[in-house]
């Protein structure tokens, strides 16, 4: 699971839950694959992002990466802080470990990279 | 593969269509897995099409992504695929695409935040109307507004104007009469490469070894139409049959 689609998940599915989001994350196992950088793309993407759930999962992780508090516009024309999001969004991944709604505590463990996001009937909002 | 030695009925409850689904589409896909997704490699054009309409950097869901066959059409869309089968994840993780595990009821993410979702071959493995309304409903709730979503199923009509679908014409068996009894609702089991006799049946799956019955419900035309009339904030964009499928291209309008 990249950190793109961490910023996607919530557990607003269950039961008694609002917003779900943005989930904690706790990793056993992570991986770092390299993948093309495309300067277009990530830029158009960034719009997209829950910026502070994305701070809180590098914090969660304990990654090495700095991301300035706040995002601008002037932040997301610049190409240091472009390539660092393209690192954080997409070449981190968790392969072993737990997503925790923050509402309710409830575990979602992620085996093999793939988060498990199914509920029990009786949790189902 | 079922447990259970009485023929199977349609679902008269929620828990019965559960438990069906369960039994006979979750169960069966992640026994069969392997051989399933090497048979399903060749993504269809018109689906093609449609991810090709969307323009860069675009948030794109595929619910019910099977092997992902769909999951690397384009490098400039960011697609992310759910599944009810874990084997067909681990599959897509084996060829580095974002996936997680759920529910078509229920998917995980907030509301309003796709450009694009396609849901191809998977509305017809749920077994009441009700249930493939509450599975649009969600893909409607996860749309933004403006974003669309194609949506495709199996057709009971597999002969449209005259001409055959490939799924009736290719090793082509003759079609086989059989009777329902109506007090019961039983599930008569289809035979493959045949016209569909009933709108819900179990389709076996026997290759090369296994012998598992899949659940079908196949959707008649205006089908989708229909259960789409029941949703607010639905613009029908398009509606084409294409080889056997009925195929859908709704927006999500504010």
């Amino acid at each position: 699971m990249k950190l793109i689609t961490h910023n996607m998940l919530t557990s607003n599915i269950l039961k008694g839950v609002t917003r779900g989001f943005p989930l904690k994350i706790k990793a056993d196992k992570m991986e770092h694959i390299s993948v093309d950088y495309n300067r277009d793309f990530i830029a158009r993407i960034i719009p997209r992002i829950e910026y502070d759930a994305l701070r809180a999962a590098v914090n969660d992780l304990g990654l090495n990466e700095s991301l300035p508090e706040a995002m601008s516009e002037t932040l997301q024309q610049d190409d240091e802080f472009l390539k660092t999001m393209h690192k954080v969004l997409l070449e981190y991944e968790v392969e072993e470990g737990e997503l925790i709604c923050p509402e309710t505590g409830r575990k979602f463990p992620i085996s093999k990279g793939i988060p498990n996001m199914l509920l029990q009937e009786t949790e189902v909002s | 593969m079922s447990s259970s030695s009485r023929p199977l009925t349609l679902p008269k409850s929620e828990l019965d269509a559960c438990q069906l689904e369960q039994e006979h589409v979750h169960k069966v896909y992640n026994e069969i897995a392997h051989n399933f997704s090497n048979t399903r490699y060749k993504p269809w054009p018109r689906v093609v099409d449609f991810l090709c309409s969307f323009s860069n950097g675009s948030l794109i869901l595929d619910v019910g992504c099977g092997n992902g066959k769909y999951m690397n059409i384009r490098n400039d869309i960011m697609m992310i695929g759910c599944d009810r089968s874990e084997g067909l994840l681990k599959i897509c993780r084996d060829r580095y695409f974002e996936v997680f595990l759920s529910d078509c009821m229920n998917i995980p993410v907030p509301t309003n935040m796709f450009d694009g979702v396609i849901c191809i071959a998977v509305l017809h493995h749920i077994s009441t109307e009700a249930r493939r309304l509450l599975a649009l409903k969600e893909i409607v709730r996860i749309l933004k507004p403006g974003g669309q979503a194609l949506v495709t199923v199996w057709a009971k009509e597999q002969e449209i104007d005259n001409k055959k679908s490939t799924y009736i014409t290719k090793n082509a068996k003759t079609c086989p009469i059989h009777t329902k009894n109506e007090t019961t609702n039983e599930l008569i089991i289809h035979t493959p490469r045949t016209e569909f006799q009933q709108p819900d049946c179990l389709v076996p799956w026997a290759k090369p070894t296994e012998k598992v019955l899949r659940y079908y419900h196949v959707f008649i035309k205006n089908e989708l139409e229909h259960i789409l009339n029941h949703i607010s904030q639905v613009k029908i964009i398009n509606s084409y049959n294409d080889d056997g499928n009925w195929c859908i291209i709704f927006m999500k309008i504010a």
